[in-house]
C-alpha cells in the first residue's frame, strides 16, 4: 500500500460525509453573529468617545487661556505677583472703613464690591497713596477745617508723605511755588496769592503773626508751619506778609 | 461574496465590515461544530465550546496576520479551546470512549440499512482512537486540512501528524471490515 493511500481512504471518507451532518443550532449562531456586530460597533464608539473627551478638553483648555489673557492687562501696571482670592465674609463688611483700607493695603486683590460680589483687583498704587495719607492724617493734629475746600489740607502733606514713606521724590519743578501764592494743590505753583475769594473764608485772628519786619523771621516761621503741615497758618501767614510788605513772601530767602 | 476567499473576508471584518463575518461564519460554521462535537462527544458541551470558539475568534481578529491562512488559525483555536476544556477535567477521555456513539438525526431506510450500520461502528471506531489520532482524522475529513496545517494546528510535525493519520486509518478500516461498498 502506497504512502498516499495509507493516509487516505475514499471508502471511509463517504462513510464519514454520510454520517456528519449535524449543524450547529440557530440560536446559537444568532448570538455569535450579533456578538461579532456589537466588537465592531463598539470598537467605533471606543474611538468617539476619546475623540469627544479630547474636544472638550481642547474647549476648556482655550477658554481658560483666553480668560487669563483677558486679566492680564490689569495686571500689567502691577510689580507685585498675583494674590491669592480671599473669600468674601460676612464679617468683613462690617469692620470699620480705616481697617478695611489697612487690610486692603496689606491683601490688595479679591476685595468684594460695595453689592458684595468679589473681583479680582490688582493692587491701586494711587489708593495706597491716598490710604497712606489718610492714616498719617488721623495721626498727626488735624488743622482747623477750612469751609468748602478740604482739599489743600491733603494735598499739602503729600510732599512729605512720600518723603517720610521713601517714595520716589518728585520733580523740583513741582516742588517749587510761586512766590505770593497760597498753599495749593502739588500742580498748581504753590508759593502764589491765593485767590482773594479763598483769602476771604481764612480765619486768621487766632494767628499769631510775627511782629517783626524781618523777612527771614517770616520765612521760617512760614517753613515751619508748612513743615508741621499748619495750612492754615501757612496761608495766614503769606496773607499778612503781603499785607504788611505789599509783596509775596520769598521762596528762598537770597530772593 | 461566495468566491471570495477567507483571507479577504477576514481582512474585511477586521476593517469593520460586518457582512464579511456573516460570511465567514456561513462557510465554518458546520463542518466547525462538528469537529468538536465529535472531539468531546457530548452535544451540551459542544454547543458551549463551539460558541466560546467563536468568541475567542472575534476577540482575537486583530491578531490573525492578513498573509496567513485562516482557516488553519480558526481550527488551531477551537483545538486548543478542546485542550483546554480536557484538562479543565470537566469531562474525562475515558468517560468519552466509554460512551455509545452519537445517534444519527434521521432515520434511515432499510435498504440502507446496512450503510447506516457502518457508519454508526464508523463513529464508534472514532470514539476509540486517541485524541491525536482522532483530531488528525477529524482535521482531515471535517476541515480538509493538509497534513502541513495539521501539524501546524496540533503543534506538531509533519512526520508526527503523517504517524498518527495512519494509525487511526489503520484502526478504522480494522473495524469496517465487511463493510464493502
Amino acid at each position: 500500500m502506497s504512502d498516499n493511500q495509507d493516509l487516505h481512504d475514499k471508502r471511509i471518507s463517504r462513510l464519514y460525509r454520510m454520517g456528519s451532518g449535524t449543524e450547529p443550532p440557530k440560536h446559537i449562531n444568532e448570538v455569535i453573529i450579533r456578538a461579532a456586530h456589537a466588537a465592531i460597533s463598539d470598537k467605533k464608539q471606543r474611538f468617539i468617545r476619546p475623540s469627544l473627551a479630547t474636544a472638550a478638553v481642547l474647549v476648556l483648555s482655550i477658554s481658560l487661556v483666553l480668560k487669563v489673557l483677558d486679566q492680564e492687562p490689569l495686571e500689567e501696571s502691577v510689580v507685585q505677583p498675583m494674590p491669592t482670592t480671599v473669600p468674601v465674609t460676612e464679617s468683613e463688611a462690617d469692620i470699620p472703613v480705616t481697617k478695611k483700607s489697612k487690610e486692603r493695603a496689606a491683601h490688595p486683590a479679591a476685595l468684594p464690591d460695595e453689592d458684595g460680589s468679589e473681583r479680582l483687583k490688582p493692587p491701586q498704587p494711587a489708593r495706597m497713596k491716598s490710604d497712606e495719607y489718610r492714616a498719617i492724617e488721623s495721626k498727626r493734629e488735624a488743622p482747623p477745617a477750612i469751609k468748602g475746600d478740604d482739599t489743600l489740607g491733603a494735598a499739602q502733606i503729600a510732599p512729605a508723605a512720600s518723603k517720610k514713606e521713601g517714595a520716589k521724590p518728585q520733580k523740583k519743578s513741582h516742588m517749587r511755588r510761586e512766590p505770593g501764592r497760597p498753599l495749593m494743590r502739588q500742580k498748581q505753583k504753590s508759593m502764589a496769592p491765593a485767590p482773594s475769594s479763598m483769602l476771604e473764608r481764612l480765619d486768621c485772628t487766632t494767628i499769631p503773626l510775627p511782629e517783626s519786619d524781618s523777612i527771614a523771621e517770616w520765612y521760617h516761621l512760614h517753613k515751619a508751619a508748612v513743615e508741621q503741615g499748619q495750612i492754615q497758618t501757612a496761608n495766614c501767614l503769606q496773607q499778612a506778609f503781603f499785607t504788611r510788605f505789599g509783596k509775596p513772601l520769598p521762596e528762598h530767602l537770597d530772593e | 461574496m461566495s468566491d471570495t476567499s477567507d483571507e479577504k473576508l477576514m481582512t474585511r471584518y477586521r476593517s469593520g465590515d460586518t457582512a464579511a463575518f456573516d460570511s465567514l461564519y456561513g462557510r465554518h460554521c458546520g463542518p466547525i461544530f462538528r469537529y468538536v462535537e465529535r472531539q468531546c462527544r457530548n452535544h451540551a458541551v459542544a454547543e458551549e465550546l463551539y460558541q466560546d470558539i467563536w468568541m475567542r475568534v472575534i476577540r482575537a481578529r486583530k491578531q490573525w496576520q492578513p498573509g496567513t491562512r485562516f482557516q488553519p488559525w480558526l481550527y488551531r483555536i477551537a483545538h486548543n479551546r478542546i485542550i483546554d476544556h480536557w484538562r479543565a477535567g470537566r469531562e474525562s477521555h475515558a468517560r468519552i470512549e466509554d460512551e455509545a456513539i452519537i445517534p444519527l438525526d434521521q432515520p434511515w431506510p432499510d435498504a440502507v440499512m446496512l450503510i447506516r450500520e457502518c457508519v454508526e461502528r464508523l463513529f464508534k471506531l472514532l470514539a476509540g482512537l486517541s485524541e491525536p489520532q482522532r483530531s488528525a482524522f477529524l482535521l482531515k475529513e471535517e476541515a480538509g486540512l493538509s497534513l502541513e496545517q495539521i501539524a501546524e494546528v496540533t503543534g506538531t510535525g509533519y512526520e508526527t501528524v503523517k504517524s498518527r493519520l495512519r494509525y487511526a486509518l489503520r484502526r478504522l478500516r480494522a473495524g469496517l471490515e465487511g463493510c464493502d461498498e
